[in-house]
């Protein structure tokens, strides 16, 4: 996650090549090849492979111990963390940051307290690149199966108010002059799952100007509990009511325009506002990704390609009487 | 024995000699008993054979300039069914073989490519056609600079190069904004006729590609400035009386007359790089031949649109723009929300290849053979300065391996036995076509018939510059369906009735009166002038995306064009009715 003046939560970094070193002297990376020597070509072998191959690999991250300097670097980073922001032990995510993104394909672990937590859900993320699903995806596209090393992100937790996504791009019409924002009581989890029924906001995306809000019926958000974090009821009062006002839902969509800016291209990203602070200081940018959408310029292509492969000029030879080019 | 009887004796046993295959175009040259078998079908490019071209321009300019663009931008955008064409010669035409790809699954690889490769031009089209547009300048102005008071033959040689250079890139370029945005119109159009019925004739559909201006307009403007100038300057009479021919010399007599011409030589200089034809060096242009642009201003005079305050397709371009906005939005209510935003950009592409349409043959054909025949003509006088040619323009009867030879040491060079043999085979082509009309068969094929020439050999391309050029442009009823005299398409909606006016040549278009209708074989931007006072157009070839239809949209004057026949059926004075949309026309009064 880069820094350029945007607003995220106090946090630091795991490298691709830590991960790497923790490969090479945990032993990990080496039982993990000499395992896929042992399997190999994985490509007709049908599903029941990579469930094996991921149970394996993902015993073999989270036993294999971390390797004491490398738990001390982790430790060194927190504790700095804990000390900046005042906070002993304090609440933070454990994210997945890889150098190509796939939206949803990897983990993320909420309210992580403690070094001993924290080294473990490293762990659990670094493994995360090995679900069978991630396994199938690498070997379908040609890719190595030891492929995607990930980055790991540890942010402090924000106390959310109110969080959610935000798209520069209509992402079902691929329409790139409007912005959407989907928000929802509480964490983030509560809008990127998918699954409730959620407050939506339309702006165009040049003047920031409202264009649309539709009010879910937010029956149920998530917030943290002691460790981890639930799924809760939202009070009744509180469900028909809009979870943003007209000013956070521009700054919530300057910030994606920024951010869409800066990396030129369309985003996908996910956003909180602390509770406890002033806003607009406690809007927080938890992460953001290229958004996949089918572009228009997409759609017309494969419309153009679809239409020429179905013309039926058949009928039309016998009405030539000349063909003499029309210029 | 002397020179010319060597020449003459080898040219009356030349059937006999050893090697006698090819002369003028190795391997270019139709032979029907080799090319038939192998490709099937070969097909008369009449539009742009007429009249028969001379020996460079068939050559390199068409059968290897434009048969290359078209191959390589096939490949470069990897059509999924075409890889381009070929060209071959003979009797001063143009003949192409279509290669069409047949095999299914390379046919689906290439749809994936395709796909991929449209992307681009769908997203910024312009910006692409900007790009190329600066390209074509520095080509051009290269060629330009060419200076022949200092040049020595080492220079000569490689202003010859430049132009074959040019020749191949400025094809390509050529066909890169074709492919793109006839396309997207293709497209546009199929949507149009599947979810409302309409197609590319109808009113509907053609308002929304209305309004727009380009480089041809912008330069009719400008003469039509000049025009004003002159009615300013108190010249209107001299400009009525004299024709463009004499008024070079007639406004030499007057101070006036002398300070007008300095501002029309500014004009001319800029925009005198301008073939009157696109399609052959042997063509004058502009600065050769300023009586051309003379007449045109002549005619913005002798119709009295001197007189308007604004030029008129600013005025009308107002009212069309507005047209166009409602057309479309007429169009969008009735899109389904979640397709609106690539219907749209839809609509923004195929926008594009009407102005494109336009725009490419200002850029690509009429300065590019402009610059061309300048720097050919150098080269020609060159070559009958040391006593290689007769004349000048005799260059353009050698092609680029015989300039090649020749070029750097033209003392020891005779071309003249190559040179007369073929002025003398173009002067007897274009005496048989100026008697006969069209004399070359419009296909050689070994296929039963030209339909199924045709349908085999030239369809299965599912190529979209030849789908939309070749293919849709015949109306659907007949004449005698709908009770009407002669049927055509639609090129710009509406209805007009007046006298007919059949005019043959651009020359002669002076003879036009306003709210005459204008009877034509078809149109070029020469034409363009007379469009503000027709009442309506009539033409006996072109189609939705012709320079008729698009600039009769932009005039919005009712058009009706691909009749066939308008031309001899409809007599000069007339009364007729046109019902373009109809594609109807009615002769009123069929006594005279």
């Amino acid at each position: 996650m880069t820094k350029r003046g945007f607003p995220v939560p106090p946090g630091f970094a795991i490298s691709i090549e830590f991960y790497r070193k923790f490969l090479k002297e945990s032993g990990a990376g080496e039982e993990m090849a000499q395992y896929i020597e042992k399997v190999g070509d994985v490509k007709r072998r049908g599903v029941g492979v990579f469930e094996e191959m991921s149970r394996t690999f993902q015993e073999i991250i989270e036993q294999r111990p971390m390797p004491p300097h490398l738990q001390e670097l982790i430790a060194y980073y927190y504790k700095e963390l804990c000390q900046r922001v005042g906070i002993p032990d304090v609440a933070v995510s454990v994210r997945s940051a890889g150098t190509e993104s796939r939206p949803g394909m990897f983990s993320t672990y909420l309210n992580v307290r403690g070094i001993e937590e924290v080294v473990k859900h490293v762990k659990k993320v670094w493994a995360s690149a090995f679900t069978s699903r991630a396994i199938a995806f690498r070997v379908a596209k040609d890719i190595p199966i030891l492929g995607d090393e990930l980055g790991v992100g540890v942010v402090k937790m924000v106390k959310a108010k109110v969080s959610g996504i935000a798209f520069t791009v209509d992402p079902i019409t691929g329409d790139t002059s409007k912005i959407i924002i989907e928000a929802n009581w509480g964490l983030g989890e509560g809008v990127v799952s998918g699954a409730e029924n959620v407050d939506k906001f339309v702006l165009e995306k040049d003047t920031l100007k409202i264009l649309e809000k539709v009010v879910g019926k937010k029956s149920r958000c998530v917030m943290m509990k002691e460790k981890g974090v639930e799924w809760v009821n939202v009070p009744s009062e509180k469900q028909d009511v809009v979870c943003l006002n007209d000013e956070e839902i521009v700054e919530v969509a300057k910030l994606a325009k920024h951010l869409e800016e800066c990396f030129g291209c369309p985003q996908d990203m996910e956003w909180a506002i602390d509770e406890e602070m002033p806003f607009p200081k406690g809007l927080f940018l938890l992460q953001t990704r290229p958004a996949k959408f089918e572009s228009v310029s997409d759609q017309i292509a494969e419309k153009i390609v679809s239409l020429f492969r179905d013309l039926d000029l058949s009928k039309v030879a016998d009405k030539i009487r000349d063909i003499r080019f029309t210029f | 024995m002397g020179r010319e009887e060597v020449w003459a004796k080898w040219e009356k046993e030349r059937p006999k000699a050893e090697n006698a295959i090819w002369d003028w175009a190795p391997g270019y040259e139709l032979i029907p008993e080799v090319d038939v078998p192998i490709h099937h079908s070969l097909f008369l490019d009449g539009t742009h054979s007429c009249p028969p071209m001379d020996h460079f321009s068939a050559y390199e300019y068409w059968a290897r300039g434009c048969a290359h663009g078209m191959k390589y931008v096939d490949s470069l955008l990897s059509m999924p069914r075409s890889e381009g064409h070929e060209g071959r010669v003979k009797d001063g035409a143009i003949y192409w073989i279509y290669y069409i790809i047949r095999d299914e699954k390379e046919i689906r690889e290439r749809e994936a490519k395709f796909k991929e490769a449209l992307k681009p031009f769908l997203e910024d089209f312009d910006g692409i056609w900007e790009k190329n547009k600066q390209e074509l300048q520095r080509i051009y102005q290269k060629l330009l600079d060419f200076n022949p008071e200092k040049a020595r033959n080492i220079d000569y040689i490689r202003l010859h190069w430049d132009c074959m250079e040019s020749i191949f890139r400025v094809w390509e370029i050529h066909f890169i904004g074709m492919h793109t945005s006839y396309a997207a119109w293709v497209l546009l159009e199929e949507e149009c006729k599947k979810r409302f019925g309409l197609d590319d004739k109808s009113e509907d559909f053609q308002d929304m590609f209305r309004g727009f201006d380009n480089e041809i307009y912008r330069v009719d403007k400008e003469m039509w400035e000049l025009a004003k100038i002159a009615s300013e300057m108190g010249l209107s009479e001299v400009f009525k009386e004299k024709s463009g021919e004499e008024l070079a010399s007639e406004l030499q007599l007057t101070n006036k007359g002398k300070e007008w011409w300095q501002k029309f030589m500014d004009f001319l200089r800029v925009r005198g790089w301008r073939s009157i034809s696109s399609i052959s060096i042997a063509d004058p242009y502009w600065l050769e031949v300023p009586s051309v642009p003379l007449e045109k201003i002549r005619g913005f005079i002798v119709r009295g649109e001197v007189s308007r305050k604004d030029y008129i397709l600013d005025e009308r371009r107002k009212e069309i723009a507005k047209r166009r906005e409602a057309a479309i939005n007429k169009l969008m209510e009735k899109i389904p929300d979640a397709e609106k935003a690539w219907f749209r950009s839809l609509i923004n592409l195929a926008q594009k290849a009407s102005s494109y349409s336009e725009e490419h043959d200002y850029f690509c054909e009429m300065m590019h053979c402009a610059v061309l025949r300048r720097s050919y003509l150098c080269i020609g006088k060159w070559l009958a300065e040391n006593g290689c040619i007769d004349r000048p323009e005799d260059v353009i009867f050698l092609v680029s391996p015989e300039i090649e030879m020749c070029i750097l040491v033209p003392r020891q060079n005779d071309m003249r036995w190559i040179t007369r043999r073929r002025r003398a085979q173009w002067e007897q082509w274009r005496a048989r076509f100026a008697k006969e009309g069209e004399f070359r068969p419009p296909v050689y094929t070994d296929r039963a018939n030209i339909q199924e020439a045709v349908a085999l050999d030239l369809l299965p391309s599912m190529h979209p510059v030849f789908i939309k050029i070749v293919v849709g442009e015949l109306p659907t009823v007949s004449a005698e369906e709908i009770g009407a005299d002669i049927v055509g398409i639609c090129g710009c909606p509406g209805v007009a009735e007046g006298r007919a006016r059949v005019i043959l040549r651009y020359q002669d278009l002076d003879q036009l009166q306003p709210g005459e209708i204008l009877v034509c074989p078809q149109t070029n931007p020469e034409w363009t002038p007379a469009f503000g006072i027709a009442a309506g157009i009539i033409a006996n070839r072109g189609g939705t995306l012709s320079h008729a239809a698009i600039i009769a949209r932009e005039y919005n004057v009712p058009t009706i064009v691909n009749t066939f026949v308008a031309c001899e059926k409809i007599k000069t004075g007339q009364r007729i009715r046109m019902d373009a949309s109809k594609g109807a026309i009615y002769i009123l009064d069929k006594e005279q």
